[in-house]
């Protein structure tokens, strides 16, 4: 058969694609582009001697019949083009200017042809916004984190750091909710927070809950809390003066080192330059769990600062069940480990369940079939159907 | 003279006291007898009354939101008729209904045979022809013909009593309540005005309200052009709609409401026509 009637050929040619990697076939029908509708305009079988041209010279009995070499007008426009595309990379004489440019090409080594569109630079759009860059106005900042912190020690940090905060203001007799105007408190200021103790004097009162380590923690404290909502610069300014150096701060940067290491959050934020807390990984008292959310301007106050800190939202009804700090961790914790929605997940999940008369786990979905194996009828079905020519 | 105005006085006091001074015994029974219910009345009702404090039904406390930075703002109370009802799956099922009933267009129509244009001549001879008999050509069993039993335009509505509907209205805000899916915004919905679709996005983002957590319904006061436009071109996360297009399908339509607090209230108020007696007018 001749080569052009043979089956269309649509892997790519050779030299269309690198020659250093081996490409499969599948690839090849994928890279090459669609065949040329001209294929369907060539008129001629084969390439060598055109059925036209056999026949002029069969009428005129010699091999260089006179007058046109082909009669019909040459090649049509879509024969012409496809011809091009097809020789093109074969032809040795192209024009001077293309080889300069192939040879620019050809110089670059790292140069790789693309096989498909992907990663291309996207020219020309409708102008919808979807293919327009954000602009500054599309910047969102969330009143909360972006992320939400996982981790049982961030989040028994924020709570920590929400009692104190909190108690310090009810002691202060200061408005609560001005706390969540500090976004995030400078480093001294947060260890200062994080040494203090809450001890709830009765039934969870936050009145001079805070357990001060010593009487300049606790001027240093008062002396920013009375500040905020007002100059928080100045606070800062003292907290550093003030902030005791201690033996923690070698211990502090191997914590960070540490913590670098495995920072897991639920949605990662490229932008994240420090970690949350200032890698701190413990918390020295629990009794910040016993203080009480039955005020609903302190509880307010706590699950909107905690919320802040942390990136959790707290809807109504769960609101409404909170009566102490212990059940917000309570419920913060539940979220990481939310219920199995499957049976199946439920069941695999409890050992205790697996074992009951009525619970049996199987791999695959039972089918009516696997009762008649079971019941041993199987075999005696597939004879049947054997033998009446239905398997 | 003193000694007959003394008994004039008495006589008129026995005439008209009735029983202060008929005898000893009544004298005391009416004395007696206020005194003890006094104090035990007062006691029983004084117990009721706390009792009845204890039992009232308390508001509701939901927390409001500034839009878009979501930083809660305030507790807001509501009472407990309004946003706490009871789940009524059949009342919902009911109104679900009717609004699907209501929105029919009802326009389907079609022509009978008189309607149909041309002439009612007979097509052919009733005999001789060698033909089944004919009668015109608008006869329903002929090729353009009338339809016979075809659609005609209608009123498809149902009726749903206007308190059991209010009703439906409130059993699905205080669904969507309790599931903690009722998200009250506290100022009004906007975004800035050089903001694009992008902007939505990253909000829904943020704040997990968008596609895989079950899409999102915001509802406005005010129809803003620009806004709607916005949301409406992130479609598959979210929907927007104004309060005076709401019906309780949408309510219970998608994952979560957002809702401006004017909104709600106003949703509110307008569907408690069940709990707000109406007083009789003087006529």
């Amino acid at each position: 058969m001749r080569s052009s009637l043979r089956l269309l050929n649509l892997e790519a040619p050779a030299s269309q694609r690198s020659r250093n990697l081996y490409v499969c076939s599948v690839c090849r029908h994928e890279a090459r582009p669609r065949p040329f509708v001209a294929r369907q305009f060539l008129r001629h079988a084969s390439d060598s001697t055109p059925i036209t041209e056999r026949v002029r010279r069969k009428l005129w009995g010699t091999d260089n019949p006179p007058g046109l070499k082909d009669p019909y007008g040459g090649e049509g426009v879509f024969e012409r083009k496809f011809k091009r595309g097809q020789s093109a990379p074969q032809e040795n004489e192209p024009e001077a200017a293309t080889e300069a440019a192939e040879d620019a090409v050809s110089e670059d080594s790292s140069y790789e042809p693309a096989t498909t569109w992907e990663g291309l630079q996207r020219v020309g759009h409708l102008g919808t916004w979807s293919d327009l860059p954000p602009t500054k106005a599309d910047a969102y900042t969330s009143f909360s984190l972006n992320r939400r912190l996982t981790k049982p020690v961030h989040l028994s940090l924020a709570a920590h750091q929400t009692a104190v905060e909190l108690s310090l203001l009810h002691t202060l007799k200061k408005p609560l909710t001005n706390i969540c105007d500090v976004i995030e408190h400078e480093q001294p200021v947060f260890k200062l927070i994080r040494n203090c103790k809450i001890q709830p004097k009765s039934s969870g009162q936050w009145d001079s809950a805070v357990v001060y380590p010593d009487k300049e923690t606790e001027e240093a404290l008062v002396y920013i809390f009375e500040q905020i909502g007002g100059a928080q610069e100045a606070a800062a300014e003292v907290a550093t003066e003030v902030a005791p150096e201690t033996a923690e701060d070698a211990e502090l940067a191997e914590i960070e080192a540490a913590e670098a290491e495995d920072a897991e959050f639920e949605e990662e934020v490229p932008t994240t330059p420090s970690p949350p807390f200032f890698g701190y990984r413990d918390v020295k008292d629990k009794g910040y769990l016993d203080l009480s959310l039955n005020d609903p301007i302190t509880k307010f106050a706590f699950l909107k600062r905690f919320s802040q800190l942390t990136g959790h939202f707290f809807p109504d009804p769960v609101i409404h069940q909170i009566s102490s700090v212990q059940h917000v961790m309570k419920h913060v914790l539940a979220e990481q480990n939310p219920k199995p929605k499957k049976l199946a997940d439920f069941l695999v999940a409890d050992a205790s369940l697996q074992s009951l008369p009525n619970v049996k786990i199987f791999a695959k979905k039972q089918k009516p079939s696997h009762k008649d194996e079971e019941l041993g009828r199987k075999k005696l079905i597939d004879a049947e159907l054997r033998e009446r020519g239905l398997v | 003279m003193a000694g007959l105005n003394a008994l004039n006085s008495f006589k008129w006091l026995s005439r008209n006291s009735r029983g202060l001074l008929s005898g000893a015994e009544a004298t005391t029974r009416y004395l007696s007898r206020p005194i003890s219910t006094e104090t035990s009345a007062t006691s029983e009702q004084s117990a009721r009354e706390a009792l009845l404090a204890k039992w009232a039904p308390k508001p509701v406390l939901a927390t409001t939101y500034s839009f878009p930075s979501m930083e809660p703002v305030r507790f807001v109370q509501y009472p407990e008729n309004k946003l706490l009802m009871p789940l009524r799956k059949d009342i919902l099922h009911r109104a679900v209904v009717y609004e699907g009933d209501m929105t029919r267009q009802g326009t389907a129509s079609t022509k009978w045979r008189d309607d149909v244009r041309g002439s009612h001549r007979k097509l052919r001879a009733q005999k001789g022809s060698g033909h089944a008999r004919v009668g015109d050509r608008q006869s329903p069993i002929r090729r353009g013909g009338g339809v016979a039993f075809g659609p005609h335009p209608r009123d498809f509505s149902s009726g749903l009593p206007a308190k059991m509907y209010d009703q439906a209205w409130r059993i699905a805000l205080s669904y969507r309540f309790r599931r903690g899916q009722l998200i009250i915004i506290d100022n009004e919905i906007d975004i800035p005005e050089d903001a694009s679709p992008y902007l939505i996005e990253e909000i829904f983002k943020v704040n997990r309200w968008g596609r895989e957590y079950g899409r999102s319904t915001l509802i406005t006061t005010r129809e803003s052009p620009r806004l709607f436009d916005a949301v409406n071109e992130v479609g598959k996360h979210a929907k927007i709609l104004s309060k005076d297009d709401v019906d309780v399908k949408d309510l219970l339509e998608t994952g979560r409401l957002i809702m401006e607090k004017r909104a709600l209230d106003r949703l509110l108020s307008e569907h408690s026509r069940d709990i707000k007696p109406r007083l009789a007018k003087a006529t």
